[in-house]
């Protein structure tokens, strides 16, 4: 008994220190922002400010931190290990809904990039998917597209079949032949095309445009107002970067993501890189709280609560539609 | 029961206390829920029906995959373990593919057999198959060889010899081996369910990470957790039942 008393005690100190390290920031002096970026094209700003140490020559280190995911990165936010991240708008809004005491301060892209690529030899060029099998990855920008897609062509979940993937095993499936079609976003979609050539063909997306979102703990703009301010003002000199010298950008984002320059020139078109917070933002918002609500229970809360625009009322008021 | 009893206590203590750091937020609980989080999720799971779809999808995988890969490994360690020339051949790349991690050979095993059952089956044989293989390997290549020679003084024929010697002595070898697959194959069912699919536990777990349902994420992990559990003491006690000579696997 003693030894699991010895047990317990070392048991309660481990956790309490981990736990103490896990803590969400207080509003305490930063000597470095801790920026949590995924592995995306979107992401280009925050590469491109890094790369050109726009934040340095405003007198902010930001340690910029890559993940795979933009929901690893939100997790890291989440466990208080960095300030900021940035994702598109699906993860950080399911966050806000269950619970998380998160904020959008700015978007930095708009993109198309969620898409419907169907296989030739299975669909048609009508998009036709009832009775096939589609992939989808769950609770994504992407899943949301799908049900979007159905809703449009007045189809069903019952109506086909949905296997949910993660983003490789989706790919792999789709080159396979495992699934007739998937809605995914890039570079997924492109690298289905080079495997299939022809045989991959994919839908006009008029249905869902995403939003690239910085992300930050609520607190964050009142306890550290400058570093906000400075983070976002960095991203935005990159912006006007990327639209005077693309191809230097496509190759920032090239070594950044390791994605090959040509597939990015490709792929260039589906983003348009601007920082700001529009009226559009809380549209999407909108529609995918609605969404998520619908197909998980639960309500649609106050969506504006989740937007703070005065980090980016400070860069520049202009960027910030009256909404907000 | 003395030790059952204080594994019991010192799992209610465990819980206790990961409860008050979430009650005071020591740490931030909606990335890892308390318990009782937990608990009402488990709950809410059961409610719907998905639960049993999960359960029962995830131990179909296991116990197919299972018994696949411990049926392959018996015999491969017996063939191996008793006949030189083919443990020659076999044991070192044997030895080689069993080094590999499981979850590197997850693509692998999508390109050959897909995203469907048989792939997350396959995975679960191979993970069972190696402590198999190498326990029965190591029993049938162990047998004290003056049993043997005693044995063979008593007049004793070659079957004989294997279902009376060869075969009792490499039990607790294979025992050990079964009880080791067990936590193994779990392994793979998880890392397995990884990939995706309509229902399981792995496939809960991981969609529920997605959706930011991290109670029902941390129940299912739980609930994976107990199960591996119950089916490690199942093959405890069937050791004890078959081979109480061959008590080693207790805990």
């Amino acid at each position: 008994m003693r030894r699991l008393s010895f047990a317990l005690i070392a048991l309660t100190s481990a956790l309490l220190a981990g736990c103490a390290s896990q803590t969400p920031p207080q509003a305490t002096a930063l000597t470095a922002v801790t920026y949590a970026v995924p592995l995306t094209i979107a992401a280009a700003p925050a590469y491109v400010a890094a790369d050109q140490d726009y934040w340095g020559e405003l007198g902010l280190k930001v340690e910029l931190e890559m993940y795979n995911s933009g929901r690893e990165a939100l997790d890291v936010l989440l466990a208080g290990s960095a300030q900021v991240m940035s994702v598109s708008e699906t993860p950080p809004l399911r966050a806000a809904m269950g619970g998380q005491d998160i904020r959008w301060i700015a978007t930095v892209a708009d993109h198309n990039e969620a898409k419907l690529t169907v296989r030739a030899d299975r669909i048609s060029d009508d998009f036709d998917l009832s009775g096939h099998r589609i992939g989808t990855v769950a609770g994504t920008n992407s899943d949301y597209y799908l049900s979007r897609w159905l809703d449009a062509n007045d189809l069903t979940t019952q109506d086909l079949e949905i296997v949910a993937l993660d983003p490789p095993s989706l790919v792999q499936a789709f080159i396979q032949g495992d699934i007739d079609a998937m809605f995914a976003w890039e570079p997924h979609n492109y690298n289905a095309y080079s495997e299939l050539g022809a045989n991959a063909m994919s839908a006009p997306t008029e249905l869902y445009e995403g939003r690239h979102s910085i992300i930050v703990n609520a607190n964050f703009p009142q306890s550290h107002p400058g570093e906000a301010r400075l983070l976002l003002q960095g991203l935005q000199r990159a912006e006007v970067f990327i639209s005077e010298h693309p191809a230097e950008a496509r190759a920032i984002v090239s070594e950044a993501t390791g994605m090959d320059e040509d597939v990015l020139e490709q792929l260039w078109t589906e983003y348009e890189f601007r920082i700001g917070l529009d009226a559009g933002l809380l549209t999407i918002l909108q529609d995918e709280a609605e969404w998520i609500a619908a197909s998980e229970g639960g309500t649609v809360p106050e969506l504006i609560s989740f937007i703070d625009p005065s980090s980016l009322r400070a860069v520049d008021p202009g960027l910030v539609d009256s909404n907000y | 029961m003395r030790r059952l009893l204080l594994g019991a206590v010192a799992l209610f203590a465990i819980a206790l206390l990961w409860e008050m750091l979430a009650a005071f937020r020591l740490y931030n609980p909606a990335v890892l829920p308390p318990p009782s989080a937990s608990v009402f999720a488990l709950s809410a799971w059961i409610g719907d029906g998905s639960f049993f779809l999960d359960v029962g999808s995830s131990l179909a995988r296991y116990g197919a995959g299972y018994a696949i890969g411990a049926a392959a490994g018996i015999l491969a360690g017996a063939l191996t373990g008793r006949i030189r020339p083919v443990a020659e051949i076999v044991a070192p790349p044997l030895h080689f593919v069993r080094a590999i991690p499981l979850i590197a050979l997850l693509p692998l095993v999508i390109l050959l057999f897909g995203v469907d059952d048989e792939g997350k089956i396959a995975l679960i044989a191979w993970a069972a198959f190696f402590p198999v293989w190498l326990a029965v390997h190591t029993g049938a290549n162990q047998v004290d060889v003056d049993y043997i020679h005693a044995a063979q003084m008593l007049g004793a024929r070659w079957l004989d010899l294997q279902t009376r010697v060869v075969i009792p002595s490499s039990i607790p070898y294979l025992l050990n081996g079964l009880r080791t697959a067990v936590a193994t194959s779990f392994f793979a069912l998880a890392a397995a369910e990884l990939v995706g699919g309509a229902s399981g536990l792995g496939v809960r777990i991981f969609r529920s990470r997605e959706l930011f349902q991290t109670d029902t994420m941390m129940a299912g992990i739980l609930v994976l957790g107990f199960i591996a559990l119950a089916a490690d003491f199942a093959v405890v006690l069937i050791a004890r039942k078959v081979a109480p000579w061959a008590d080693r696997a207790r805990v």
